[in-house]
């Protein structure tokens, strides 16, 4: 069942399109990863979900509810932890925590409960503003659990966490997506997605990259030739992209890195490599994983 | 709704910035109070220092006058002078009158030097004589304009003190020691005056700078405006609690003054006597002739009835132009200094423009000074300005509604 559809959302500042046609969907207990580099649009749709933001034009629903028609039912479900932590620095962190309860009339129970999981003992009677960031980051997740959401936006939540931290908080989103909340969240530590995210969107440019179409991309270019370093290698590397051969190539400073374009040119590659007398040092496959999807997307070779 | 009373009741609470607000206005009524006192107890001393500057002038006058006429004399013996008989009654009713005047504040000034409340009916009768005397001077042309008496007051100055002390004697009021004795009554009176009113202004201003700025700034917006409740609902919630508890807590600490106050100091006659414009109620305007007439007086218990309702809108508007300002302005700083320099221009239209100007129709920060206001100074009457307050009050609040319904959120730490 979806907790969250997002259908052709298109949002501008001004001039700038922001937003194109984002459309994905959300299903219960699943962890979304949201990838993309700063200013794709990521924290911009996850703010329209959050209804912080009004898109032009789309729909949002969440566990079936039009966010434009039964807001309130629709945001119900919701929590959301977008950018940074959004807290009360001139009260202290035990204060945060009952005033953003109050909200949703938490029970003292559960209120309890969250002030464990924060882990922040005496420093909860601090003031939020003296916290670092990664107590902050701490506080600001308890205070997205706190209402038990069934849908949780966590937009960068590993900001800020030491180490525990970031196991700590992986193993809370995996639990609660076991508990049935779908989780849509977006990190620059595409490691930790790759460990977290049962699926993974792209957004580019305000777009939404089709997640099937770079997976298949990225297994067709799935070899790296490392071949010793020569004066003449531009002119024979220039030669072989022209021919359409090659994606791209790294000159390092003993040896070049080639990335082929298509599997099917690995022979005529290395054969007039070979034939130019080089030696070739190795061939490195390439697995279809996260950077790659990123890189290939974004056309930034991480190497 | 329930719920985010509750929140806003909690944020409220646990603020710790409005306690410290609160107290500084304490602090600040408590300064006025004192600066007060000071001068109330150098009043006497330095009336007498004034009076006797006063005495030396007119005797220096009148010693000028009884050489004019000396002169007049001698030319009359001369016959050189054809009306000098008319010359001499002059000079010598002048004379007279400056003798007179002379006698006056020399009993003024000896008065002054051993003033005590028990001397307060001879002081009204003494100042009254010398009034009334004044006045028939200026009437029969006895006062030149060059003269100290017509330098120190103009004829409906001295109508206006006249009036007051007649009535203190008539009905048998105490007289304040000086404009300056702080009885409750005689505190509440120049509290909502210019510009002891600021005090009040400035508290409120502090209380509802960070209305929508807090949430802003410390992104506490994002998990706000994100839960199931209308945004039209929170904004009813913030500007409600925050303008009822604002007006309860600094009217509280108001009171509390006035009571501890009038324990201390004593309560003053409710019904002394103060100046108010006929029709400040019934009418939008005040009568341009009234301002060279003197005012009609009510007792004070009626003149503090007539201010509440100016207070209590005054209250609301600067409440809410300062949680506007938060709102659009998305920082406390921002905020606060947006409406300080709004209280800057305040002070600089009011040296720029003429207190009759219709400028002060539109300006609805005229009304700070609610005295001037019932005494007929700006063109405005009392209800106009209430009509002013209330719109404005109303714009400002609708104007936030809308952008807050329909502007995309953002801002806050990155």
């Amino acid at each position: 069942m979806g907790i969250l559809s997002v259908e052709n959302l298109n949002k501008s500042f001004g001039k700038l399109h922001v937003l194109k046609n984002v459309s994905f969907t959300l299903e219960t207990g699943e962890i979304l990863g949201f990838i993309g580099p700063n200013g794709s649009g990521k924290s911009t749709t996850m703010k329209c979900i959050a209804n912080l933001v009004f898109p032009e034009s789309g729909k949002v629903e969440i566990a079936g509810h039009d966010l434009y028609k039964e807001r309130s039912q629709a945001l119900s479900h919701l929590s959301a932890l977008i950018e940074a932590p959004g807290l009360y620095f001139n009260l202290t962190g035990i204060e945060n925590l009952k005033v953003f309860a109050s909200l949703r009339q938490i029970p003292r129970k559960r209120l309890e409960e969250v002030i464990e999981f924060t882990g922040l003992g005496h420093a909860l009677k601090k003031k939020a503003g003296a916290y670092s960031m990664g107590m902050k980051q701490r506080l600001a997740l308890a205070v997205a659990i706190l209402p038990k959401p069934t849908f949780l936006i966590l937009d960068e939540p590993f900001n800020g966490l030491d180490p525990q931290g970031v196991f700590e908080l992986r193993s809370m989103i995996k639990g609660l997506a076991r508990e049935g909340c779908g989780i849509l969240f977006s990190s620059h530590q595409l490691i930790e997605m790759e460990k977290i995210s049962s699926r993974n969107i792209f957004i580019k440019d305000g777009e939404i990259v089709s997640q099937e179409k770079a997976q298949a991309d990225v297994a067709v270019l799935s070899y790296k030739l490392y071949v010793d370093r020569q004066e003449q290698d531009l002119a024979m590397l220039s030669k072989l992209k022209t021919e359409g051969l090659l994606q791209d190539f790294l000159a390092g400073e003993s040896e070049l890195l080639i990335s082929l374009s298509d599997i099917t040119h690995c022979t005529r590659v290395i054969t007039t490599i070979l034939a130019d007398g080089r030696e070739l040092r190795g061939i490195v496959p390439q697995t279809a994983n996260i950077e790659n999807l990123y890189s290939h997307i974004y056309e930034k070779e991480v190497l | 709704m329930k719920a985010i009373l509750q929140f806003e009741c909690l944020k409220f609470w646990y603020a710790k910035k409005n306690l410290v607000v609160l107290l500084v206005f304490l602090a600040s009524l408590l300064a006025m109070i004192t600066y007060n006192i000071i001068q109330d107890n150098n009043y006497w001393a330095a009336l007498e220092v004034e009076l006797n500057q006063e005495l030396a002038l007119i005797q220096i006058e009148g010693t000028n006058v009884h050489k004019e006429l000396e002169m007049a004399r001698e030319a009359a013996k001369a016959g050189t002078t054809p009306n000098a008989e008319v010359v001499i009654a002059e000079l010598e009713k002048k004379a007279n009158f400056l003798q007179w005047q002379r006698v006056y504040c020399c009993q003024q000034s000896i008065l002054a030097g051993e003033y005590s409340k028990d001397k307060a009916q001879e002081k009204l009768e003494l100042w009254i004589a010398r009034d009334q005397h004044l006045l028939n001077g200026f009437e029969e042309g006895l006062v030149e304009s060059t003269s100290i008496l017509a330098q120190s007051a103009n004829p409906l100055e001295i109508e206006e003190r006249l009036v007051v002390n007649q009535a203190l004697l008539r009905d048998n009021i105490d007289p304040l020691n000086s404009p300056y004795e702080m009885t409750a009554a005689n505190f509440l009176y120049h509290l909502t005056s210019f510009p002891w009113i600021l005090i009040v202004v400035i508290t409120l201003l502090m209380l509802s700078m960070d209305l929508f700025a807090e949430d802003i700034e410390g992104g506490a917006y994002k998990v706000l405006y994100s839960q199931p409740h209308k945004r039209s609902i929170i904004h009813v919630v913030k500007f409600g609690l925050n303008i009822t508890a604002s007006i309860v807590l600094v009217t509280g600490l108001i009171a509390l003054t006035f009571g501890v106050l009038s324990l201390v100091r004593g309560l003053g006659d409710i019904n002394y006597p103060v100046f108010y414009m006929e029709g400040s109620y019934t009418s939008l305007v005040t009568d341009p002739s009234a301002a060279d007439t003197v005012l009609p007086l009510v007792p004070w218990s009626a003149y503090i009835a007539g201010v509440i309702p100016i207070y209590l809108l005054m209250s609301c508007f600067t409440l809410a132009l300062t949680g506007t300002a938060s709102l659009l302005l998305g920082s406390t700083a921002n905020a606060l200094s947006a409406v300080i320099c709004l209280l800057f221009l305040d002070y600089s239209f009011r040296i720029l423009f003429p207190t009759g100007s219709s400028f002060y129709l539109a300006w609805p920060f005229a009304a700070l000074g609610f005295k001037d206001v019932f005494q007929g100074f700006y063109i405005g009457s009392a209800l106009a300005y209430l009509t002013l307050l209330g719109g404005c009050t109303f714009l400002l609040l609708a104007l936030s509604l809308v952008v807050l319904n329909k502007q995309d959120l953002k801002g806050g730490p990155a």
